[in-house]
């Protein structure tokens, strides 16, 4: 499928953009706003709230669930684009978000946030430099937001899986609990092939691992279209789905914790089969 | 020369075999001993010595051999900053190149070329204006 070049340097550029994360909401404002709203899902405010079935897919993290038994500060190591990490006026970082949400939800819990950029590497040339920081770091719980690069790049397919399934494998036989987060969503990508083959394959990947997903395009394009009528900001947006997608990882985080055994859950969203 | 061609060797079987360490199996200190590009680890620094011996040694039969291949090349090394910084620029422009157009060979080939067409040429105007009479007089 060919695009024009508008087409190109708006999704070029609306991905790259998308690496501008502000935040605004406090924890305490989370927690109040969304026990008023009676939904089901307390942890999740509701400007981020999305339906279980298009947020992510569970499955057990033992490693997690052993140090917060075991009394002992979780270390987590957050992967991805170096803007994730920038501070902005009045605003808290991703990392900085993820672990406070983390020990508001978890009282008692100490959790210990590193984050590390993957700057514009494929999954291939990234894999050694993760293991890299990974021996660097050690940590219990390694939260990888991937495919964004691969998108751009249009790597193929077959290859990102390969790298993306040795990688995972080598975390989870050292006893690494992971999380992925599958790659930003623009309305230009809605229809792309590339992109939806990238994703679904990382799906595989993620199944055939038994390692939590959050479907973060899936979960962008549902408030995108719940916001499409309002003549939203494309930039508005992505701040937005960065926000979010802290609150949609932390619950993923949370729920997977709490899944019985390594046989993997069928979780509240869509079961790991 | 022997030294640098067993080191270049030994690099080709790590890489094609991927037989780097696992990172989280090695000794303290972790670092010192693993391979990946963040770390100037010994063992990357030696093959980078070995790679430097070997070249040496056939560098000057290239550059016999072909000349419009080592004095472009050798310009570019002169030039690294100027290079690496329109090459930058490149790589993210071929970026959104291969995003809109059906990637193919032809298409590949036809944006490395360009690359490195550009590359040669960035590296010649910068020793073209050093070389230029405003230049000289300015100095």
């Amino acid at each position: 499928m060919a695009h024009s070049i508008t087409h190109v340097l708006a999704a070029g550029v609306s991905l790259l953009l998308a690496a501008s994360p502000a935040w605004a909401q406090s924890g305490e404002q989370l927690s109040a706003e969304t026990q008023s709203t009676g939904r089901v899902d307390p942890s999740l405010s509701a400007e981020c709230f999305v339906p279980d079935g298009k947020l992510f897919a569970l499955a057990p993290q033992e490693g997690v669930k052993a140090a917060l038994d075991e009394k002992r500060p979780v270390k987590v190591l957050a992967l991805g684009s170096p803007a994730m990490s920038a501070l902005g006026t009045g605003s808290a970082s991703y990392p900085a978000w993820l672990e406070h949400e983390l020990e508001r939800l978890l009282p008692g819990s100490d959790f210990v946030m590193e984050h590390r950029a993957t700057s514009g590497e494929t999954m291939e040339d990234a894999s050694d430099r993760i293991k890299g920081m990974v021996a660097e770091v050690e940590p219990d719980l390694v939260i990888w937001k991937v495919g964004t690069t691969e998108v751009l790049a249009r790597t193929d397919t077959e290859e990102f899986a390969r790298s993306l399934d040795d990688t995972v494998k080598w975390l989870k036989e050292h006893d690494i609990d992971v999380v992925l987060v599958d790659p930003q969503y623009t309305a230009r990508l809605a229809g792309d092939p590339g992109y939806n083959r990238l994703v679904a394959s990382l799906e595989a990947v993620a199944r055939a691992n038994a390692v939590p997903l959050v479907f973060r395009s899936k979960a962008v394009r549902y408030l995108t279209e719940q916001r499409s009528n309002a003549g939203q900001n494309p930039f508005q947006l992505n701040e937005l789905g960065y926000r979010c997608m802290a609150e949609h990882v932390v619950r993923a985080v949370l729920l997977s914790i709490q899944q019985p055994g390594r046989i993997p859950a069928q979780g509240q969203s869509e079961p790991m089969k | 020369m022997p030294v640098g061609v067993v080191g270049v060797a030994i690099g080709i079987v790590v890489a094609v075999w991927d037989l780097k360490p696992d990172p989280l199996a090695v000794p303290e200190p972790r670092l010192f001993f693993v391979l990946d590009k963040s770390n100037l680890s010994p063992g990357r620094l030696l093959h980078f010595l070995t790679v430097v011996l070997a070249f040496q040694s056939v560098f000057p039969v290239i550059a016999r051999l072909a000349p419009w291949l080592t004095r472009p090349f050798s310009a570019l090394g002169r030039n690294s900053l100027a290079v690496f910084s329109i090459s930058s620029i490149a790589a993210l422009g071929a970026q959104l190149v291969r995003f809109a157009v059906p990637h193919s060979f032809i298409l590949d080939f036809a944006l490395i070329s360009s690359g490195i067409v550009l590359l040669v040429f960035t590296a010649w105007f910068v020793e073209w204006r050093t070389r230029s009479p405003t230049s000289s007089q300015q100095a």
